[in-house]
């Protein structure tokens, strides 16, 4: 298994605590209950590597550091988790988790042993669990306190949890052949987490062909200074800030001898290369969390190291299809959405990556549309095989139809000489003589209006060298603008709907095979300080998966189930289907829009052919006793047809009676023979 | 009047099992079927406060089959049967005059006996969220009652003085076994639980309209005595009428 054993687990933490008669165990009971199911709940996400390079070489960093304690190297579980914040956790019972995130961003190994050895040090010292019974007794304190001074207080004793892990850390690391200095370093890169893992000046040339030299006003002459915010206020903070850690770290490492120490023991060039290798999962990450500005800036940047790399090709191809749909409106950011308000405003944004901010902000949507054709159609052309390349390239000719321009619009014969890409640049940026400035804005916007284009306008020559040479490119050109009054069809459909309210939702044609997802079962109670019920739940949990598959099996309904608490340690490969699937969801849920595109999820149509079909069953009880003493049950089951990114069948119900086994069989049995028979379900 | 509702009971039970038998309803797991014992019982204040029988609770005994016919509906019929006494409580006017003053009791004494059967042909509507026969639902029907009643004359009597002093029985109340039937339309809400996937657990309550109707206008009858030959047709509607007019019920079936 993948997992714990979770009720046994807990049941031993339990009688272990008991055993200890400590005067506080209940609540460390509570907790233990809590963190192995958080726990579980992470490694059973799909949101960890697993059998991956990565963690093999985090494991191999663990090793270094604990060669001489291989009875606590014993207790540790380091996972990598898929994840582009730059953090690391550490879990009572030995669980480490690194993002993919701070792997990204290390500089050198050595940095990144320091942080395991930080994560370590908060295992050996309790600090999970001590937090949890020091935030629990601070919450029950009734007298003298408002909420204000709590928060303080649970701050003020994280730092301290913290600043002690920094030292005890150091402890650890010191034993190894780490260089020191890489300890008081680290602090560095977490100060500037926020800011992308390598700061390169962006070069609009990267968007440039000969034939299409981008205007300089789309760009910023200069871009904003990165902010030091080392010193900041940390009272409400729940870590010291930068300064402070680093000045602590820097104060014993000065005292220490640090000749014949390294950057790297595991390996220079294998740590960088687990660095690119977390680098390209990271493009992939803002791709999942459609953080099209971050992700075009990072495969940028790996791009100048890979340039002719086909992975980088797609990611920057699928960014500028996306900020094309995004400038139609056809991409939507809700308060759902991991982009709350849609891409951030460009005067936010510190160094260079503002220019791709400011670039997205400036340039018209319609013009955009035509960047992007050009670089998508070139990379098409350079990878004809790569399928998500042609078919963001045929959806740009669609989204072409939308622009003012048709085929007309465009140079496709030569006229002259076509000057250098100096000369153009030049005569672009360079005010003609007795033209104001003013004065060409104003002559800029009226073409914009009128939607024609001449000589002068920067992208008329862009596809020239395509229409002389590639007939495929003429034929695929949108011979004329079409009249946009209503969306047109593109990548997937474009049409988007808000969600019905509607509680239920049937599927026209009969459905017998499903893949299943691990189905939930939730048991709340609001009456408690830990509401959730976690024993209970995964009890029930087991129970309802049980039964789904009984009443499946007297259906004659295929379930196939990906469910990671049964899935075998050699099933890693259904496990990695299940981590698919769950992005093809956070991907589906980042907006309320019910047809928002799903562009970043590629390996869903090997996931539908494995399983030999589209869709997708997502169910789960949760039952809740309420503040008042209130038992209610909700029941859901949400049917997606991951190929055509549709919801093909929902219901969603709530009872106001406990979870009872008739309700639970009444409804699993009604949902699946709803599913079979759709038309003799009324 | 017997072979009539033998034949309407018989039709009922074959649309029940033929109807939808082909069809693929869901049901409960797909289960359909549920044959039972029902106990319905309603308080019966006024019998112990004003001496109509002796049962501080009505109390009826139905066995009953019900089928699933479509996702939240599901029909039945069932039959309810009770035994009762009437104390004879209401006043008896025997001679037909209209001065009663020489009575030397209002009342008969002793008691009759009712013997009823309710056959009842009822449909289920369960709530949008559930699936029948499981849930809460709304029930309407139609209910045919026949009922006797059996009196002794040695027994029931009234004692009549005459002008001269003396007295004289009276026992001529009809036909010692006498034969009532009518029709209800009931109306109710319930819900039925499953355990085990396959025993049923109903409870409720239902309501005759016009029993119950009947009742309220009864209200307003302030005891004028009844003659003797209608007094056992008038006092036993009133007293199936109270047996009837609303009931708790708890039901217990097997689902197959």
């Amino acid at each position: 298994m993948f997992t714990q054993d979770i009720r046994n687990v807990i049941s031993k933490d339990i009688s272990d605590l008991r055993n200890k008669k400590e005067s506080d165990r209940w609540l460390k009971s509570s907790f233990l209950t809590a963190s192995n199911y958080q726990i579980e709940r992470i490694v059973r996400s799909g949101n960890t590597l697993i059998n991956d390079e990565i963690t093999a070489y985090l494991n191999k960093i663990v090793d270094v550091i604990l060669k001489d304690n291989p009875t606590l190297r014993k207790q540790l579980n380091v996972f990598t988790l898929k994840s582009s914040v730059v953090n690391a956790y550490s879990f009572d019972k030995g669980y480490v988790f690194i993002n993919i995130g701070l792997i990204a961003q290390a500089e050198t190994e050595a940095q990144l042993a320091y942080i395991v050895c930080h994560e370590i040090s908060h295992y050996t010292k309790q600090h999970h669990v001590n937090s949890y019974v020091k935030n629990a007794e601070i919450d029950m304190r009734s007298y003298g306190y408002n909420n204000e001074e709590r928060v303080i207080e649970k701050c003020q004793y994280s730092k301290e949890n913290e600043s002690e892990a920094d030292i005890e850390g150091l402890k650890l690391y010191e034993r190894t052949l780490y260089n020191l200095k890489q300890a008081e370093k680290a602090f560095d890169m977490l100060q500037y987490a926020h800011l992308p893992f390598e700061l390169i000046a962006f070069k609009k040339s990267y968007f440039e062909t000969p034939n299409y030299i981008l205007p300089k006003n789309y760009f910023l002459p200069e871009v904003s200074a990165i902010k030091d915010n080392s010193n900041d206020d940390d009272t409400k903070h729940t870590h010291p800030n930068t300064k402070k850690r680093k000045l602590a770290i820097g104060e014993i490492i000065n005292n220490r001898d640090n000749t014949n120490r390294v950057n790297a023991v595991v390996g220079q060039v294998k740590f960088e290369y687990i660095r690119d290798l977390s680098r390209f999962e990271l493009c992939r990450l803002y791709l999942k969390n459609r953080d099209y500005p971050n992700a075009l800036y990072a495969a940028y940047i790996m791009s100048l190291q890979y340039p002719s790399n086909e992975y980088l090709a797609e990611v920057v191809s699928k960014c500028l299809y996306a900020i094309s749909l995004y400038g139609k409106g056809e991409i939507v950011y809700t308060s759902e959405s991991n982009l709350e308000n849609g891409f951030v405003s460009y005067t936010e944004i510190e160094s260079f990556p503002q220019q791709i901010y400011h670039m997205i902000s400036k340039m018209p949507e319609n013009e955009w549309t035509i960047m992007s054709l050009n670089y998508i159609y070139r990379e098409h052309k350079k990878y004809p095989k790569n399928v998500a390349l042609t078919t963001f390239s045929d959806s740009m000719f669609s989204l072409m139809k939308r622009t003012r321009w048709g085929i007309n619009d465009f140079a496709r014969v030569s006229k002259k000489e076509v000057p250098k890409i100096d000369s153009i640049q030049k005569a672009t940026e360079t005010p003609k003589e007795g033209n104001s400035k003013t004065d060409l804005i104003a002559n800029f916007l009226q073409k914009e209006r009128e939607g024609k284009s001449d000589d002068t306008v920067y992208y008329r020559n862009v596809f020239l060298d395509l229409f002389e040479n590639d007939k495929g490119f003429a034929d695929k050109f949108p011979a004329a603008p079409i009249e946009v009054t209503e969306k047109s069809e593109g990548y997937s459909t474009y049409l988007s709907y808000n969600y019905s309210r509607n509680k239920s939702k049937k599927n026209k044609a009969s459905i017998s095979k499903v893949v299943l997802l691990e189905p939930v079962f939730l048991e709340i109670d609001e009456t408690k300080r830990e509401e959730i019920e976690y024993v209970k739940s995964d009890e029930k949990q087991e129970s309802y998966s049980q039964s789904l598959n009984e009443i499946a099996a007297m259906l004659q309904f295929e379930l196939i189930a990906l469910d990671p608490g049964l899935l075998k340690s050699r099933d890693v490969e259904k496990m990695n289907d299940y981590s698919i699937i769950n992005d093809w969801f956070d991907e589906k849920f980042d907006t309320e829009k019910e047809r928002n595109k799903i562009l970043n999820t590629d390996e869903m149509d090997r996931v539908v052919k494995k399983y030999g079909t589209p869709y997708v069953l997502k169910t789960g009880i949760a039952t809740v006793i309420t503040r008042a003493g209130k038992k209610r049950t909700y029941f859901y089951g949400f049917l997606y047809d991951v190929k055509s990114n549709e919801l093909v069948y929902k219901k969603y119900e709530f009872f106001k009676s406990k979870d009872r086994k008739d309700l639970v069989n009444a409804k699993t049995y009604q949902m699946l023979f709803e599913l079979k028979n759709p038309e003799r379900s009324k | 009047m017997k072979n009539l509702l033998k034949s309407i009971f018989l039709v009922a039970i074959l649309l029940v099992i033929g109807i939808n038998a082909g069809a693929q309803v869901p049901g409960y797991m797909g289960k359909r079927t549920v044959v039972g014992y029902g106990f319905y019982f309603n308080p019966a204040f006024s019998n112990i406060a004003l001496d109509y029988g002796d049962n501080p609770v009505n109390t009826l005994h139905e066995f009953f089959l019900e089928r699933t016919t479509k996702k939240r509906f599901a029909f039945g019929l069932s039959v309810r049967l009770y035994r009762y006494t009437y104390n004879n409580i209401e006043s008896v006017n025997p001679t037909g005059s209209s001065s009663y003053y020489s009575y030397n009791s209002y009342h008969p004494t002793g008691n009759y006996l009712i013997k009823g059967r309710n056959f009842n042909l009822y449909g289920k509507f369960f709530g949008w969220r559930y699936l029948a026969p499981w849930g809460k639902y709304f029930t309407l029907g139609l209910s045919y009652t026949a009922y006797s009643t059996t009196y002794d004359p040695a027994q029931m009597r009234v004692q009549v003085r005459q002008s001269n002093g003396s007295y004289t029985n009276y026992s001529n109340f009809g036909a010692p076994t006498q034969t009532y039937s009518q029709a209800d339309i009931t109306i109710g809400n319930g819900n039925s639980r499953i355990f085990g996937d396959k025993f049923v657990v109903d409870y409720g309550y239902t309501i005759n309209t016009l029993a119950m109707a009947r009742i309220l206008v009864n209200a307003f009858d302030f005891g004028e005595p009844i003659l003797a030959s209608e007094y056992i047709g008038t006092t036993s509607t009133k007293r199936v009428a109270a047996i009837n007019r609303f009931n708790f019920y708890i039901k217990v079936g097997y689902l197959f």
